[in-house]
């Protein structure tokens, strides 16, 4: 092979190292591909079913949460080590009426064995008359990629449902959350 | 042989497609058609010459048949080609010089760098939009985490204290009830 091929194959394979670096991180980006990810409105036909715009309806992913562990890494560096991990969180919730609280578990309920047909296991389950809480986990090995919870609150009359796409540790959230308290976000009040 | 000078043979040849044509001036005109007079051979060379081009003109323009202009097209793709390839090789060949490689090499990087960064970074978003997101994952933490406290108190109040606690308090009574 004379030099002029070798450097003509060396350039070649440079453009393409340069051209995959990026795809990658477009990738990375890319949660709604992930397993751990599910469309809240897509799989629970949420919108439809409420026949309202949600009252909490949170989409945070991609750039925006690198940013969010970003902005969060001065203050708290423990939080922004679990953000940086996480690669999407979604929030719907709704208000509903008592009447509704019915006819909301029962199709939480089938939500729920959607899941579970797409290989989601059941983690926690919870019903009585004042909650039905269900949380689902998706492995990958021993290791939670994605997390979803359905939670109707019959007495606070509000039902949410949650994705949360990463490489979670339950522990984590459940310590770092408890620094958090739900009333001190305005919007949420 | 003739009758006209060599000079004149030269004048008169290199004028009879003008002649045809009918692009001489008059006064070249009425000199070519003199001398022509004069000279038989010319005469000849001008007729020959005028029913070429009347037969010329009667030749019907034919259609390039497809295969050949497929043939043809092909062949000059190729030369463009080769003739591209000649050029890339050519600058390469350049490149080889020696004090050349290393400015090329550092292009080379400095190009997969900034590729790599500036097409996987973050879009830009308003500080407020970001501290929004933040609020937005510390209320869905904190509602995950006091969704498992209130999950693991109704678990203990409903399962352990009922179905557990409860019956072991009847099967095993205190002592002050005995």
């Amino acid at each position: 092979m004379n030099r002029t091929k070798k450097l003509f194959i060396l350039t070649i394979m440079g453009f393409c190292m340069a051209c995959l670096l990026p795809n990658q991180a477009m990738a990375r980006q890319c949660v709604r591909s992930d397993p751990g990810y599910i469309d809240l409105d897509k799989v629970g036909g949420l919108n439809t079913f409420f026949n309202r715009d949600p009252k909490i309806d949170v989409s945070v992913e991609g750039a925006l949460m690198k940013l969010v562990a970003e902005a969060s890494r001065t203050e708290d560096p423990e939080l922004a080590n679990l953000l940086t991990r996480l690669k999407g969180v979604y929030v719907r919730g709704y208000e509903m009426s008592k009447a509704e609280s019915e006819r909301v578990r029962s199709h939480a309920n089938k939500i729920g064995e959607a899941l579970v047909d797409a290989g989601w296991s059941s983690v926690i389950r919870v019903r009585n008359d004042q909650e039905h809480f269900q949380m689902f986990a998706r492995y990958k090995g021993e290791m939670v990629i994605g997390m979803v919870v359905l939670s109707i609150d019959v007495e606070a009359r509000e039902t949410t449902f949650l994705n949360i796409v990463g490489n979670i540790d339950p522990g984590q959230i459940g310590r770092i959350g408890q620094k958090f308290n739900i009333d001190n976000v305005p919007e949420f009040k | 042989m003739t009758l006209l000078e060599n000079q004149d043979h030269e004048w008169l040849n290199s004028r009879i497609e003008a002649y045809l044509d009918g692009d001489l001036s008059e006064s070249d005109r009425v000199r070519f058609e003199l001398l022509m007079e004069a000279e038989k051979t010319i005469w000849e060379d001008v007729n020959l010459a005028n029913q070429i081009v009347a037969t010329l003109r009667n030749v019907r323009d034919e259609a390039c048949p497809d295969y050949v202009l497929a043939g043809v097209m092909s062949h000059v793709r190729s030369d463009l080609r080769r003739s591209a390839w000649a050029q890339v090789q050519s600058f390469f060949l350049r490149l080889n010089a020696a004090h050349l490689k290393p400015a090329f090499a550092v292009v080379v990087l400095f190009l997969m760098v900034f590729t790599s960064t500036q097409i996987g970074k973050p879009a830009k978003e308003s500080p407020m939009a970001v501290a929004q997101a933040l609020d937005d994952v510390k209320w869905t933490l904190a509602f995950l985490s006091e969704a498992g406290r209130t999950t693991g108190s109704t678990v203990k109040s409903d399962v352990i204290e009922d179905q557990v606690v409860g019956p072991m308090s009847r099967n095993f009574p205190s002592k002050s009830e005995n």
